[in-house]
């Protein structure tokens, strides 16, 4: 039976404040690898514990929360799409998450669809057909629901490789 | 023809040739190059849309060159939402990938923003000037009504006695002489009449000056109240006023003079202290028909007052209160002691 008190209920304090004081030495920043290092090793215990789908599912979910976080964090005063389409960019540059390039934002029919260069999660992966991008569907779902305080389905609709990987997403409002 | 090369030359129609070929007989069972004839079919149909423009259609190939070939649509298309943003009024907006096109672009922007810049820093200028001489017509405007009440006022001072508000002398001369010919002109008669307060300085003399003036402005007004308008009052000095009139027949010249004495002489004076005064006034006036052959100049006027002024003479030894008419004739000519010499044996006064 699961207990009502949470440990890991998320919230920005449990990342951690002033990094680079806590980690002088080494600094704020990681390697990518380490960052897909822990990803892959906790996918792969999902789905050998759960299955593709249900692993698929909860990385997707996490995606969502950590989506909304960052709209808290850096977006939360916004009120103009074009500014908001404008910080996500930033932010991801800013962040090392990826290069947005934002190929359709229609704010009158809620369609938004975009690239990622160079993305965290997936950058440098084969060029397959297996749809792997869950957790930055989840992410970029997160930052549109929260913005616009409706359902947003994100999906991967393309991935390609021209030397470095970029994923095309698209955003649409789930039907009711 | 060996089939190594018959898949070649396959393979070259396929990149060269306008048209696509079809898979060669001898290859039909060939599922490899099945799969190039496929995909270099689709290349071909992909690079045809790009090169017109086309860029919404969805690239369903994987490998290099189809990834080359999303990336190109995928700058293409975000290069398209860049210029909608800019279009849209947002110069923040810069390009960091294909290389000199992105260069072109962000110097548009840059050059588009500060274009636009200037021309907002001149419309600004543009309206502070036009505010700034609305500002300045305002100020010249309400200069010149102040110009113009200035010179109205001006104006009505110097043709109006200041106590009662009628025509002064010179201003009555003007008006008489004008209205004279006017008269003569539409057929009309018209007539002159010169009346005082009667026992006017006894009256100074016991109720003071300011009552006295109060008398003039009661007298006057009932004046204003009696002539029609078109007719006109002077003062002449004193307590002697003149009328100028002008009627369709004698018998209505008449009855109006009459009807002022009459409105005086039941309308008493109130002073200042309150007390109710009778007053009475007497009237000389002279009568001119439209047919009476005489030049309508500043001498005939001259002799008209000097008439007019002879009948309140007997209006006055006549008792007071009274009205004394005359009116010209052609028949009988001018006949008057002093002056206008020329014009004596045209016209004479009736009695």
């Amino acid at each position: 039976m699961m207990s009502n008190s949470r440990k890991y209920a998320f919230s920005w304090d449990t990342v951690g404040a002033e990094l680079s004081q806590a980690r002088p030495g080494l600094g704020e920043s990681t390697k990518v690898e380490v960052y897909r290092l822990f990803q892959f090793t906790l996918r792969d215990v999902l789905e050998s514990h759960y299955g593709t789908q249900v692993a698929d599912g909860l990385f997707l979910e996490a995606g969502v929360l950590a989506g909304k976080a960052f709209f808290e964090r850096y977006c939360k005063d916004i009120s103009e799409p074009s500014v908001l389409l404008k910080t996500i960019q930033d932010q991801f540059r800013e962040l090392g998450i990826g290069i947005v390039r934002f190929e359709k934002a229609d704010t009158e029919n809620m369609v938004f669809q975009l690239t990622v260069d160079e993305d965290l999660d997936c950058s440098g992966l084969p060029d397959t057909a297996d749809h792997i991008c869950v957790y930055d569907e989840g992410f970029i779902k997160g930052i549109l629901d929260a913005y616009t305080g409706l359902d947003f389905t994100v999906r991967e609709i393309d991935c390609w490789c021209s030397g470095a990987r970029t994923c095309r997403f698209k955003g649409t409002v789930s039907a009711q | 023809m060996p089939l190594l090369k018959v898949c070649l030359e396959h393979i070259r129609k396929m990149l060269f040739d306008a048209k696509p070929p079809d898979m060669p007989p001898e290859a039909q069972d060939m599922p490899e190059l099945r799969v190039v004839h496929d995909y270099c079919f689709e290349l071909r149909r992909i690079l045809r849309d790009f090169s017109t423009g086309n860029l919404s259609e969805d690239i369903c190939l994987r490998g290099s060159l189809a990834g080359s070939l999303k990336a190109l649509q995928a700058n293409l298309l975000h290069l398209t939402w860049q210029i909608q943003q800019v279009a849209g009024g947002d110069f923040t907006y810069r390009v960091d990938f294909m290389g000199e096109f992105s260069d072109a672009f962000n110097s548009m922007v840059v050059q588009l923003d500060s274009a636009l810049s200037a021309l907002r820093r001149s419309e600004d200028e543009l309206l502070r000037l036009t505010e700034a001489l609305q500002q300045e017509i305002e100020l010249k405007n309400q200069a010149m009504s102040a110009l113009r009440q200035s010179e109205a006022s001006f104006k009505y001072e110097a043709e109006h006695d200041a106590l009662t508000g009628v025509l002064n002398r010179r201003a009555f001369y003007e008006y008489a002489e004008a209205m004279l010919n006017r008269a003569q002109l539409s057929g009309q008669y018209c007539g002159l009449a010169i009346f005082d307060i009667d026992s006017f300085k006894p009256f100074n003399d016991t109720f003071g000056h300011l009552n006295g003036d109060l008398a003039l402005s009661h007298v006057t007004s009932l004046a204003k109240a009696t002539v029609r308008t078109g007719d006109s009052i002077g003062r002449f000095g004193g307590d002697e006023f003149v009328l100028f009139l002008s009627f369709s027949e004698e018998k209505a010249g008449k009855s109006i003079v009459e009807r002022l004495r009459k409105a005086v002489a039941f309308s008493p004076v109130v002073t200042m202290e309150g007390e109710r005064i009778a007053l009475t006034i007497s009237l000389g006036f002279i009568c001119v028909p439209p047919d009476f052959q005489q030049a309508r100049d500043a001498d005939f006027l001259e002799e008209l007052i000097h008439f007019a002024d002879e009948a309140l003479y007997r209006a006055k030894r006549g008792g007071r209160n009274k009205v004394s008419m005359r009116t010209l004739s052609n028949k009988q000519g001018m006949a008057k002691k002093s002056g206008a010499a020329g014009k004596k044996e045209k016209g004479a006064i009736a009695q």
